[in-house]
């Protein structure tokens, strides 16, 4: 059993390399739409505002802390439950509504009349819009800061057909990921951001591993027949992929169940983000190096025989 | 045993000793998410430091000037330059040397025959990144005096502060310590009336120039709330800065009061400015709010008193904050997060769990794919994991919760390095090579993949932990910390354990 995958396959994985184009630029587009039309549940750590996370001594419904906040005018804040045990919650404050301290207190005070002393204020976040503001943009500039490294990085050891072929199927998982959380409204914070950076990393570990072996089949057959040569590597690298890719799997999966609610979303993220790392590393960026190599080559032959005329 | 083994293996085993001796010499340091506390980021307003100095800047330029027989027509201060104008414009010249040679650190310019002041470009970067040194040491200075001695206070970028105070506070009372810019002011009072509309009528063409209005705090006189309002001079006789001492007391009428005491210098200048105002009033101002307005009966020099709708712990509080000394600028809070400590164990319980969890799977999984050799991997997984907690604790970084997952992260991916390894010893097997060869040729190949692909990730927790804050550089640290060490662990620990195991075995059963 434990040697079903000591057999090197022989999958010609790049027939459908057409179809994994277009499932990819359709998932591209869709999660774009998706983004622009529904765009994200974005965190405190971007918006900015005031979170106060409580636990209640017994069950609490969300009802009923609304209830509680409407002594207060607070009723129309976001109220959200941590865990499923319905006796934690996270109440969250825009910034319009005042100063933190002052919202903190009256959310007490709220509290306190309605339930006594049995809860228990267990975090309370305050961002202001300056910050919020400023880390959408560091966030931004660190995915880019990433993907200009990686292009170097990749560009320097292998060849510019390579870079390019690692760094589009990164935008491809990118995207993805992002769209993913938009379409079910799972929150956008600042560890998703990590999450998502992590990913570009991995899934562009694993694109490496398989470029490595390409170029390694390169070196002892020429580059005469590229195609077979891509489906070769893919195929004798495909037990460690699968092994790998399941590790880590494991140890995400493992995070997202027994991690605790602060570190979901995070999990969350690497878990999509490594799946769609390994679809792509196989169906998006081993096509694009067989077809930008074409390309590229038949322009420089072509610039060949106009020369010659000339 | 080869000697060249031999070696390798007290190498090995002297890496080990020593990461258990740093794992059991010190806790590891844990972050606030993880053990409760407070943490502030504060942003210092530099403008107002540098409206204050051209303040003060104006008033030592109208001295000169006098002292040079110049009179001036008027001065104004505006955010970032002063404009003079003089009685006599043909003076100009003269004036624009006195201000040269007086006081380097202005730049003068004549234009339309007035004169423009301003601080140097030098100068302006000096008074910033002064006040913000100052405002740490201030900040650092009060929450010391509250015995929270484990606090770390530190500038953050140009202009920020972040506090960080573990375990648990009253976050209302910390943020009153720490924000509150406690300016002390002693002011001369021209006018006040008990609304600022009767104020303001009092002066139909404006408020004379080189005063401001101030607002004095609610009082209860016979029974009704009254707010005194107050024309005051512009500049202080004496600030905060000239402040020897403060301490709580109790003023005449038995009610909490803040006694302080004035430097020598301080105390010079006020003597001389008090025996000026005899019968006259003098707002102490704190915070720009006239805490009390007392009449000058006679000459006073070093010490007074301030008193107010105080209680006694506000009234120590205020202590505190004067004899620690004033913000050079008012702060604001950009961002703070209160964790309580329960959450904090919460977060490590699960995620210890995580990570057991994680490592089961993992191992269970390798040993089960590569036999001994998976057996050995996991061996060096084990070896990871208590090198990245010794790095940890030896270069003294805060463990997050990020930083956790990090670590479990790593768990998943560190193996990838040995995977790539077996799988390549298991094709050299199926060529039908020697165990020696196939694990020689293994190694030798796999070793650019690997390189290249940590390489990779290194870049992204390296971007991550430039660009991150707080808790995120706690995942980028353990991230690239972990991608680090599982190059040695998986390269050269296994190869090491594997080559002592085989031997000169040509086979082995189990071996993958």
């Amino acid at each position: 059993m434990r040697n079903f995958l000591d057999k090197t396959p022989n999958i010609d994985f790049l027939k459908i390399k057409k179809q994994g184009y277009i499932v990819s630029t359709l998932l591209v587009i869709a999660s774009l739409v998706i983004i622009f039309t529904k765009g994200f549940n974005l965190g405190l750590d971007f918006t900015g505002g005031t979170s106060i996370q409580v636990k209640f001594a017994n069950r609490v419904d969300i009802s009923q802390i609304r209830a509680a906040l409407r002594l207060v005018n607070l009723q129309d804040s976001m109220i959200q439950e941590i865990g499923t045990e319905k006796v934690e919650y996270e109440i969250r404050v825009s910034l319009k509504k005042g100063k933190s301290s002052e919202i903190v207190q009256k959310v007490k005070k709220a509290l306190k009349e309605k339930f006594g002393d049995r809860f228990e204020i267990r975090k309370i976040d305050y961002i202001g819009a300056v910050v919020g503001e400023e880390l959408r943009k560091a966030s931004v500039y660190s995915i880019v800061a990433v993907l200009v490294a990686i292009l170097l990085y990749v560009g320097y050891r292998f060849e510019p057909v390579f870079a390019i072929g690692a760094v589009i199927p990164l935008f491809h998982d990118a995207i993805i990921t992002l769209g993913i959380f938009a379409l079910i409204g799972e929150e956008v914070n600042l560890a998703v951001i990590a999450a998502i950076l992590t990913v570009l990393g991995y899934s562009l570990n694993d694109t490496i591993i398989i470029f490595d072996r390409i170029r390694e089949n390169i070196k002892l057959r020429g580059k005469k027949n590229l195609l077979q040569l891509v489906n070769q590597s893919i195929n004798e690298n495909l037990s460690r992929t699968i092994i790998t890719s399941g590790t880590t799997l494991f140890s995400v999966l493992a995070l997202y169940l027994f991690g605790g609610e602060s570190l979901k979303g995070f999990a969350l993220a690497l878990l999509i983000g490594i799946i769609f790392g390994t679809y792509s590393s196989i169906y998006v960026a081993s096509p694009l190096v067989v077809d930008l190599d074409r390309f590229f080559r038949k322009k420089t032959a072509g610039e060949g025989k106009t020369s010659k005329a000339a | 045993m080869k000697t060249e083994l031999k070696w390798k293996l007290i190498g090995v085993f002297a890496i080990l000793v020593a990461s258990i001796y740093f794992v059991i010499s010190k806790p590891i340091k844990l972050g606030l998410d993880l053990q409760g506390g407070m943490s502030i980021i504060l942003e210092v307003d530099v403008e107002h430091v540098i409206k204050t100095q051209y303040k003060q800047l104006a008033q030592d330029i109208r001295k000169k000037l006098k002292e040079n027989n110049i009179d001036v027509l008027s001065l104004k201060v505006s955010e970032e330059k002063l404009i003079i104008s003089l009685l006599d414009p043909t003076l100009n010249e003269k004036a624009y040397k006195v201000i040269k040679d007086n006081f380097p650190q202005v730049d003068v310019q004549i234009s339309d025959g007035i004169l423009n002041a301003s601080f140097s470009q030098w100068e302006l970067n000096r008074i910033k990144k002064l006040t913000v040194q100052q405002a740490v040491e201030t900040i650092r200075n009060r929450i010391d005096e509250f015995g929270k001695l484990n606090a770390n206070v530190s500038k953050l970028g140009e202009r920020r502060i972040l506090v960080e105070i573990p375990g648990v506070v009253d976050p209302d009372r910390a943020k009153a310590i720490i924000g509150r810019t406690a300016q002390l002011e002693l002011l001369e009072v021209v006018d006040s009336a008990y609304s600022k509309e009767e104020l303001l009528k009092r002066y139909p063409e404006g408020i004379p120039e080189g005063t401001k209005i101030l607002e004095g705090i609610p009082e209860e006189i016979n029974g009704q709330k009254v707010k005194e309002w107050f024309l005051v001079k512009d500049t202080p006789i004496v600030t905060g800065s000239q402040l020897k001492d403060a301490r709580a007391s109790v003023d005449s009428r038995g009610k909490p009061a803040v006694n302080f005491e004035l430097t020598d210098e301080g105390a010079s200048i006020f003597g001389e400015a008090t025996a000026k105002l005899i019968g006259k009033r003098i707002a102490i101002v704190l915070d720009n709010k006239v805490v009390s307005a007392p009449v000058v009966r006679s000459r006073i020099s070093k010490s007074g008193q301030i008193t107010g709708d105080f209680t006694p712990e506000e009234a120590a509080d205020l202590a505190v904050v004067l004899r620690a000394g004033a913000l050079p600028a008012p702060v604001h809070i950009l961002e703070e997060r209160v964790i309580g400590p329960t959450l904090g164990k919460d977060s490590i319980d699960k995620t210890l769990k995580a990570g057991i969890a994680a490592l089961i799977l993992v191992g269970l999984f390798m040993i089960w794919r590569y036999a001994i050799s998976g057996f050995i991997s996991v061996v060096a997984l084990l070896f990871n994991g208590l090198l990245i907690w010794a790095t940890i604790v030896f270069l003294d970084i805060t463990l997050t919760l990020p930083g956790i997952a990090g670590i479990i992260l790593n768990i998943g991916m560190a193996v990838d390095a040995n995977v790539i390894i077996f799988e390549r010893i298991k094709e050299e097997l199926k060529r039908g090579r020697t165990l020696r060869v196939s694990v020689e040729e293994g190694f030798k190949r796999a070793w650019d993949a690997i390189l290249d692909a940590q390489i990779t990730t290194l870049i992204a927790a390296f971007v991550l932990f430039q660009f991150g804050t707080g808790p995120l550089k706690g995942f980028a640290a353990t991230l690239s910390i972990g991608t680090v060490t599982s190059i040695f662990t998986a390269l050269f620990v296994t190869k090491l354990f594997l080559d002592i195991i085989l031997g000169g075995k040509k086979s082995l059963k189990y071996a993958f």
